[in-house]
């Protein structure tokens, strides 16, 4: 208490002179008109700095909505897309319209996580079986071929992602359809080989590739990747064929899993034929 | 006389000089540019180790009174009393070698003339800049702020010596 006084007595003229000219400045803003509008109008210029600071980082926080939202309504759009469905009609029907029965089906999932640097490459997501996801089915980024779910339980699925040395996705080329069989190699992340594409089959640099129709694990046409590079091995029945992918691993966030709706029907028929 | 009577003399005269006579010289267009300021000098005539309570009071009361005739609200009270706060610091800068006496006073004779102009000098510098900052009050002119503050020194310096050679102030 003592320090206190002596420092309040020691420094009165200071004290005394920070009130005063407080006491001063507020003389000159409250009876000047000038003075008073320049304090009014500077006050004003802080807090609405701050208060679009504070809004700006609100807007932040609601990415996370406006992210998910965004990610239902892309999932919708793919849903009503022409190949999601199993088309009824004959050749001899007229009309086609009424009797589309849905084939595929997209569910919405997020990467919650992901590898690109290993061997054999998989993602989790945060969608399981009680959402609709199966074993086998196929995955998709944004437009383009991700992987191939491998594991579900509740909650969760893991998918061995197309960088996965196991993977064998049914691939043709948009324009001929020559089809053939791409894998990972195991070195570059976004180089995929495709092989058994015959050597009759004219192919030039940027060809498109995607998927099969042959396939229950993915629509068809759905884009793959490019074709970077290619060359005929001398003596050689086939091609060569490095494809560029278009999903890029390092930074997927939200993928649409395929739901297969007619792959049971399918595959119980085809396994009684091979018995 | 008692030198209170004789202080409260010069603060009188000198506020009067100021309200009636220099702030009524018609400048034209170049009062925007600068203003003449005398009664400082009754401030600066204080005994020079006053405690800070009693000088930095005495200021701001006379700039309150200056400022009622100017009708300036709280400028010239602001700028009294950041020169009276920053006085003690020039009168430690200056002191001779030998040292002040008891109680000293600006004293002319003791001190001498040079002493007495520096004196004044730094602290009407500290005056007319405080005063200038204040009556700009705008951060984005402050260029014209220090323009101002340098005319108005160049003015009031003169005009403040005045009084101080006429009357002899400061000399017993």
């Amino acid at each position: 208490m003592n320090n206190l006084i002596n420092f309040l007595v020691r420094f009165h003229g200071f004290f005394l002179f920070t009130f005063l000219e407080v006491a001063a400045v507020y003389l000159m803003v409250n009876y000047n008109d000038f003075h008073g509008n320049v304090y009014f109008h500077s006050s004003n210029v802080v807090s609405g700095f701050f208060t679009k600071k504070q809004d700006d980082i609100g807007d932040y926080f609601k990415l996370r909505e406006i992210n998910d939202s965004l990610a239902n309504a892309y999932n919708e759009y793919l849903n009503r897309q022409p190949n999601t469905y199993y088309n009824h009609a004959i050749e001899s029907q007229i009309v086609e319209d009424t009797l589309l029965e849905k084939r595929y089906n997209y569910i919405s999932a997020k990467v919650i996580s992901n590898t690109t640097n290993h061997p054999n490459n998989t993602m989790t997501l945060d969608r399981g079986n009680q959402h609709g996801i199966v074993a086998d089915a196929g995955v998709v980024s944004n437009g383009s071929v991700a992987g191939i779910v491998l594991k579900t339980s509740k909650n969760y699925s893991v998918v061995m992602s197309l960088l996965h040395r196991d993977v064998r996705v049914n691939a043709k080329f948009k324009k001929h359809n020559y089809f053939g069989s791409l894998a990972w190699k195991g070195n570059n992340p976004r180089i995929m080989a495709l092989e058994n594409i015959p050597k009759h089959a004219r192919i030039a640099v940027g060809d498109t590739i995607v998927t099969n129709n042959f396939s229950d694990i993915f629509p068809a046409n759905i884009m793959i990747g490019i074709v970077a590079k290619h060359e005929l091995p001398p003596g050689s029945n086939y091609h060569n064929i490095n494809v560029q992918l278009t999903t890029d691993f390092s930074n997927i966030q939200y993928v649409n899993v395929v739901e297969s709706l007619m792959r049971d029907e399918r595959r119980a028929l085809e396994e009684s034929v091979s018995k | 006389m008692n030198p209170t009577v004789i202080h409260l003399i010069r603060f009188t005269a000198l506020i009067l000089v100021q309200v009636l006579i220099l702030k009524n010289i018609e400048l034209g267009s170049y009062a925007y540019y600068f203003k003449i300021w005398i009664y400082p000098l009754a401030l600066l005539m204080l005994p020079l180790r006053l405690p800070a309570g009693i000088t930095l009071t005495i200021a701001f009361v006379t700039g309150v009174v200056v400022d009622m005739f100017y009708d300036s609200a709280g400028m010239h009270a602001g700028a009294c009393v950041a020169m009276m706060f920053f006085r003690p610091l020039f009168v430690n800068i200056l002191e001779p070698r030998g040292g002040y006496d008891n109680n000293p006073l600006p004293n002319r004779t003791k001190l001498g003339t040079p002493w007495f102009l520096q004196y004044v000098a730094l602290c009407l510098a500290i005056f007319v800049v405080v005063y200038s900052l204040y009556e700009t009050f705008l951060f984005e002119k402050i260029n014209m702020a220090f323009i101002k503050a340098v005319f108005t020194y160049l003015v009031s310096f003169p005009v403040i010596l005045l009084p101080v050679f006429i009357f002899n102030l400061g000399r017993k």
